[in-house]
């Protein structure tokens, strides 16, 4: 035993990023889309149109957007079902202003602040007060909900004062136009929202993984009472999660009132069943303590392919709901498999298993 | 002058009178067996030293100064370090995360990014780890580690904080027996260390094997308080069931 070092007796090795990653649900969903993609490429002839493809990042981003948001509440082990009303919140609060003659800086702002204004409110009543955050948000999903309803009088609104041009340009428009590049490529035409999405995803995971926000939030979700003895701020943690995730809900509703061109208070109704979805199948535990915004980006991914698949393969709209139920299923239950001892990482392991 | 002295300490929790005047004191490089029935008020006097809570009467003073604990974080910034059994863990994070928790280091990237310096934590964590003479590697999950790795995450978190007086309540309880001696072992090394240790067990065997000193209790009352070597463990058995009312 005399020249052995510890790692050489205790079998199993730290594990690699690379192989991390190979292990990880975000891996297998990133296959999937691929393979779904490629699928749709080959058989289909609507898929690789451009219209298509800028559709399609259109309606992944709105709901990547707020999975991002999610995201984070959900590594807390909390859950946020306000998303869909907070939508409204935002595109209400930042519509109406509009309409009513304000420049869209200031009814963009107000917009945002009384969408996270209810991110506060979930946050307080879920990490001082204590009181279970699925019961506190269903609460705030009725309640914003009713707010939107009330403030538009139940009436479409379509005239966004002074500033209209430039409420539909961030909905819809491609990056260059929006920075003012006058160019044919399509890099440049891609939709606006879509890149916010990228940058949010990468900004997120800076925070996630590279700082100590990161780390408190995990720890939060992994143990509380531990992150709490540890001198973790655990209340500041958990409400900044909420205000975090009501934000993204607020952005996505006023990206989305600028893409739709118009606003009636219906906007993001149902909306948090697909932003679960998207953060559940791209490998966030319910549970607390795992998930990534890779895994919200590439989760909203799936769903969005998966409508337009079954879009372009003319499945009629009464299935799309079972269908994703079915993929949410099978996410988990992937998730599962991985856990368990009969895991497909066996299989893995017999390709990246080092030398003993 | 004592590391830590407590004079006269009381607690009540409404007519129970959980401690009821309790004297002690420790050295630094001690390690003080604290033993007692269930409901003898071990823990209670233990969380007034960590800061849970303060005591309704008495004075407690670390180095001769006199403190009075409101927070946990009170008593850490005066170099004391509770390790708890199963709370102070996060399943999901890797060894070096948790020895590191609350106390992140960082460093510029790209000499203007704040990141999270990994490596440092880890090759520090590391650096404790092998100090502990434990088998616990900085880059795993805590997850999938024995109860005695978890121990020596746990008071590498007290060593990375330069603690002078480690408390652990039950550290042995429900672990297997070759973990249990992984334990007894950290605390060796930290005796080594010239750290206090007061140490909590219902298990004879294991204080016998690394306290200097036994520090017994019932109902709320200091009844002895005698080196090792001048005690057995029928004695102090006696003195923890009552059938010898004090020594
Ligand atoms: N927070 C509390 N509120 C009310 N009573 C308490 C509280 N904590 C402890 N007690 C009571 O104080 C007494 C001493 O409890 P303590 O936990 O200190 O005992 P212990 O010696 O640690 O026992 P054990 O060996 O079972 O851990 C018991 O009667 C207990 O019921
Ligand atoms: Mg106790």
């Amino acid at each position: 035993m005399a020249n052995v070092s510890i790692s050489d007796v205790s079998g199993r090795r730290t594990q690699t990023p690379l192989r991390k990653f190979l292990i990880s649900q975000e891996f297998w969903v990133t296959v999937a889309v691929v393979v779904m993609a490629l699928w749709l490429l080959i058989n289909t002839d609507a898929f690789d149109t451009w219209r298509n493809l800028r559709n399609a990042m259109l309606n992944m981003a709105f709901i990547g957007i707020i999975a991002l948001g999610q995201t984070c509440v959900i590594i807390t082990a909390g859950i946020d079902l306000s998303v869909g009303s907070v939508m409204a919140v935002g595109a209400v609060g930042t519509g109406m202003l509009m309409t009513s003659g304000w420049g869209i800086e200031g009814a963009f702002v107000l917009g945002m602040l009384a969408s996270m204004a209810v991110g506060l409110f979930n946050g307080i009543l879920v990490a001082l007060v204590k009181l279970p955050p699925f019961v506190v948000t269903l609460g705030t999903l009725s309640i914003c909900r009713t707010i939107a309803m009330v403030a538009t009088n139940n009436q479409l609104i379509y005239e966004f004062g002074p500033d209209q041009d430039a409420l539909f340009l961030l909905g819809t428009g491609g990056i260059g136009a929006i920075l003012g590049i006058d160019s044919d490529s399509r890099l440049l035409d891609l939709p606006f929202p879509f890149v916010m999405m990228i940058v949010l995803t990468l900004v997120l995971s800076y925070f996630l993984y590279l700082t100590r926000w990161g780390r408190h939030i995990y720890a939060v979700g992994g143990n509380e009472q531990a992150a709490r003895l540890t001198g973790v701020p655990v209340a500041y943690v958990k409400i900044s999660a909420y205000v975090f995730c009501s934000a993204s809900a607020g952005l996505s509703g006023i990206l989305m009132m600028g893409w739709a061109g118009s606003l009636n208070n219906s906007i993001g109704l149902n909306y948090e069943l697909r932003v679960i979805a998207s953060a559940v199948i791209g490998g966030a535990n319910l549970m607390g303590g795992y998930a990534s915004a890779y895994g919200a980006f590439i989760g909203a991914a799936l769903l969005e392919i998966l409508r337009n698949s079954l879009v372009l393969l003319k499945i009629d709209t009464n299935y799309h709901l079972g269908f994703l139920g079915l993929f949410i299923i099978f996410a988990v239950l992937l998730e599962r498999l991985r856990d368990s001892r009969i895991k497909p990482s066996a299989l893995m392991d017999l390709f990246f298993r080092r030398p003993r | 002058m004592a590391l830590l002295s407590l004079s006269g300490i009381v607690k009540r929790f409404g007519a129970i009178e959980a401690v009821a005047g309790v004297d002690f004191q420790i050295e630094p490089g001690e390690v003080v067996g604290l033993m007692g029935d269930n409901g003898a008020g071990k823990s209670t006097l233990v969380k007034m030293i960590a800061g849970n809570f303060p005591p309704d009467a008495g004075t407690i003073e670390v180095e001769g100064r006199p403190v009075r604990f409101h927070k946990p974080v009170e008593a850490r910034s005066m170099g004391i370090e509770v390790v708890y059994q199963d709370l102070a863990l996060c399943d999901n994070l890797t060894a070096s995360d948790n020895v590191f928790l609350g106390r992140e280091r960082w460093r510029l990237a790209f000499g203007f990014i704040p990141v999270l310096n990994y490596r440092g934590m880890r090759e520090r964590s590391r650096a404790l780890f092998e100090e502990l003479k434990s088998e616990t590697r900085a880059g795993d999950p805590v997850r999938r580690m024995s109860g005695g790795q978890r121990q020596a995450v746990a008071i590498a978190r007290t060593r990375l904080a330069q603690a002078k007086i480690i408390l652990m309540d039950e550290p042995t309880a429900a672990i297997s027996v070759r973990q249990v001696k992984e334990v007894l072992d950290l605390i060796h090394r930290l005796k080594e260390q010239n750290i206090a240790v007061i140490l909590i067990s219902h298990r004879m065997p294991d204080v016998f094997a690394v306290c200097d000193r036994i520090v017994v209790m019932r109902r709320g009352r200091k009844v002895a308080d005698k080196p090792i070597a001048d005690t057995s463990p029928e004695e102090v058995t006696g003195l923890i069931t009552g059938a010898i009312h004090s020594a």
